[in-house]
């Protein structure tokens, strides 16, 4: 936790109003003054000759890092770690969880598998979803595919014991696992069974002089309570206590044995609970669909609901005898319907109204959709020039604002159209 | 290290409900840690429509296969691993008349049939519920999970489920004030503090389901640092939610959503763990594959 200005004082002679109060030794009109100054960093703790060894502690814990980000790959670079809350909805998360595919090389698939890969693309509400890294491991041509993968935008985990592969790799700038002896700038993986071992093993490699780490930890043979209390006590460990040996971020590689609907259920929970990077041996697309979208759920901006921006957006070509439709500036209200109008492929104008991106229920009770709104949005949009058909679809939701919405719009004819958008297409079929 | 793990402090567990030789509730910790001798563990339940509706997705149709049933497939869960069975009177508005009739000649039949304990789900329609669950209270031959009731329908549904001794969902659409002024309002007319379950009404995957994640979390700390009208246990009906988006029933995506089959299980479970992960003490599915799975996973306990 930061020290605020206030908290800062009280420890100091002013605040406890004992001698050498507001002394100015240094250089500052009063302790509340050199107080806020160190909160904000502008100052030096040493300074000031009272400074009590309680609140040097207390400083030297607050500019720890709680959990350090790792910056890893070449031509595309992945972020990882960097987190500072136990629950979204304390703070924004920092860096989504990696889904990283491992690819071996001496598999005879491999090409094959890779292929599979780099083919794997898809948009999902405004986001992109693909394989932003790979988690390298085999002998066979390791070093020349680790350059192929890099090339084409991958950014990677490798696994080797060779130390003359590490050398020439090194440059990739990846993340290496190994029990070999790694150049101290690079990122190493820190393998594990336990806890206790992360601080064993932690306080070996750091003393060599590495920097960069990340925890493995191995999940492979326990039961998911196991796995999950030890995450939590790791990211536990890490935020709240500052303890050096866990503030780094966490990989788990989900277990061989298990079919594609295990692996999406342990992966989920991972996901959920504190492991910055999983590692997937196959890649099953209906697996990682379902968990990229999990991800973008729980990665999304608790205080900031996705949004589009406001304004008329055109489908299929729209001209004189184009439909229009109003809805709200939510991303999944507005994708929902955007989807459907594209599949029914009929020239068609969508009205999005400025709502703050809320939802049409949520939109309409915070006064956020009111008839004076669509009024104002629907004059704006110059479509009354534009179309013949003075007809306009309203969420279904919103069927109780009709008249209001007629009263506003004596030109236009109002028509409720459904509640779910998926039910659109048969309604535009009925009343067009 | 073990005295060094920093753990949790709580000033009073989530209420613990007894019913039908199940705990529900009783957490003293996020979900999985046993700090605090925590016990709690998920509890899933298989939801069965008590009507086919022809626009079921295809992957529900598939399970529930040619003529179906609703004695049957009460008769056919018995032999699946799920804790409770929910049964949801999706009665139909075209002929509600009709479907009442059918739903009381069959109802005896169901509670013999099934030794699961039971969640009887209305239609999620005001005007229908405050005459279905009334008589699902009355009819019901044991102590059942009824669900649920909302700031528009409580004043008519709950005195029958106080008075028949049953246990009260109380849907709010995820807000953690307006879920603690329905457990008011509520208790005020009657109701046990400790025969309430909170449904948070949330969104399923790829459909707001942050917004439940984050509130059944908030929900957990709130009713863990001793907030005597928060600490009520949690259900979510990720089936219904999870078969509401398109992915899971849609077979017309490109080759990358992956196959329909496949996707349109996992939609359902992927939220089902995220919300297991979150904190829900009874997930509600409807598919047979994620009951099975979860069981797996969860049961490696």
């Amino acid at each position: 936790m930061e020290l605020t200005g206030l908290q800062i004082f009280k420890y100091l002679p002013g605040g406890k109003k004992t001698e050498n109060a507001n002394c100015k030794q240094c250089k500052q009109p009063t302790c509340m003054a050199y107080a806020l100054k160190l909160a904000k960093k502008q100052v030096e703790p040493d300074v000031c000759p009272y400074l009590p060894d309680e609140l040097k502690t207390l400083l030297f814990e607050a500019c720890k890092k709680q959990q350090n980000e790792i910056i890893f790959g070449a031509n595309n670079q992945t972020k990882i770690g960097g987190e500072t809350v136990m629950f979204r909805h304390e703070k924004t998360l920092v860096n989504k969880t990696i889904i990283a595919i491992e690819l071996n090389c001496d598999d005879e698939d491999f090409d094959e598998k890779y292929f599979k890969i780099k083919n794997y693309e898809l948009e999902r509400v405004g986001e992109k979803f693909n394989i932003e890294t790979i988690y390298l491991c085999g002998k066979k041509d390791i070093e020349l595919r680790a350059k192929q993968l890099t090339e084409d935008g991958f950014s990677l985990i490798i696994k080797t014991e060779n130390p003359e592969t590490i050398d020439k790799l090194k440059n990739l700038n990846p993340i290496f696992e190994t029990e070999s002896e790694c150049p101290q700038a690079t990122n190493i993986i820190i393998s594990s069974q336990n806890i206790d071992e992360i601080i064993e093993k932690y306080q070996k490699i750091h003393k060599i002089g590495h920097q960069n780490f990340v925890i493995n930890l191995d999940i492979s043979t326990k039961p998911i309570s196991t796995i999950v209390e030890e995450l939590t006590y790791i990211r536990r460990l890490a935020i709240l206590n500052r303890e050096e040996s866990f503030a780094h971020p966490v990989m788990t590689k989900i277990p061989e044995n298990l079919n594609h609907y295990e692996v999406l259920t342990l992966a989920s929970i991972l996901l959920c609970r504190y492991s910055n990077i999983i590692v997937i041996k196959d890649i099953d697309y209906a697996t990682i669909t379902s968990l990229l979208t999990l991800r973008q759920s729980i990665y999304t901006d608790p205080q900031k609901p996705l949004q589009v921006e406001p304004k008329v957006y055109e489908f299929n070509e729209p001209d004189e005898n184009a439909i229009i439709m109003m809805t709200t500036n939510f991303a999944l209200t507005y994708f929902a319907v955007a989807n459907e109008i594209e599949s029914m492929n009929k020239p068609t104008y969508l009205i999005v109204t400025p709502s703050d991106g809320m939802s049409v229920l949520t939109a309409w009770s915070a006064d956020k959709f009111t008839s004076e709104l669509a009024a104002k949005t629907l004059k704006e949009s110059n479509l009354a020039q534009k179309v013949k058909n003075k007809k306009i679809i309203i969420p279904g939701l919103l069927s109780h604002m009709k008249e209001e919405l007629e009263e506003e719009l004596k030109e236009w004819e109002i028509l409720v159209g459904p509640i779910e958008a998926y039910q659109l297409p048969e309604f535009v079929k009925n009343n067009f | 290290m073990q005295e060094k793990l920093p753990q949790l402090k709580i000033s009073e567990k989530i209420r613990e409900i007894n019913f039908q030789g199940l705990r529900i509730g009783g957490d003293a910790s996020v979900p999985f840690m046993q700090e605090n001798d925590s016990t709690s563990k998920p509890l899933l339940a298989l939801e069965l429509p008590f009507f086919y509706e022809e626009n079921f997705p295809l992957i529900l149709k598939k399970q529930y296969g040619e003529n179906y049933e609703i004695t049957d497939a009460v008769k056919k869960a018995e032999s699946l691993p799920n804790d409770l069975l929910s049964i949801r009177f999706n009665i139909r508005e075209d002929r509600i008349d009709k479907d009442f009739a059918e739903i009381n000649d069959k109802l005896d039949e169901i509670f013999e049939i099934t030794k699961k304990p039971l969640i009887l789900r209305g239609k999620n329609n005001n005007d229908i519920d405050k005459k279905l669950l009334p008589l699902l209270a009355k009819r019901a031959t044991r102590q059942c999970i009824i669900s649920f009731v909302e700031d528009t329908s409580y004043e008519d549904i709950l005195p029958s489920l106080i008075e028949n001794n049953h246990i009260t969902v109380i849907r709010t659409p995820i807000d953690i004030n307006l879920a603690k002024e329905m457990n008011i309002l509520t208790t005020d007319k009657g109701l046990d503090t400790n025969k309430i379950i909170i449904d948070p009404d949330m969104g399923g995957l790829g459909y707001g389901l942050d917004y439940g994640f984050s509130i059944i979390e908030k929900l957990k700390q709130v009713g863990l640092s001793g907030d005597k009208m928060l600490n009520m246990p949690i259900i979510v009906f990720i089936g219904e939610e999870s078969y509401k988006a398109k992915e899971a029933k849609s077979t017309q995506y490109s080759k990358a959503w992956g196959e329909y089959d496949k996707r349109a299980i996992m939609w359902e479970l992927a939220g089902a763990s995220a919300v297991i992960a979150a904190g829900a003490n009874i997930v509600v599915l409807w598919s047979e594959k994620s009951l099975l799975t979860l069981k797996g996973v969860i049961g490696w306990n």
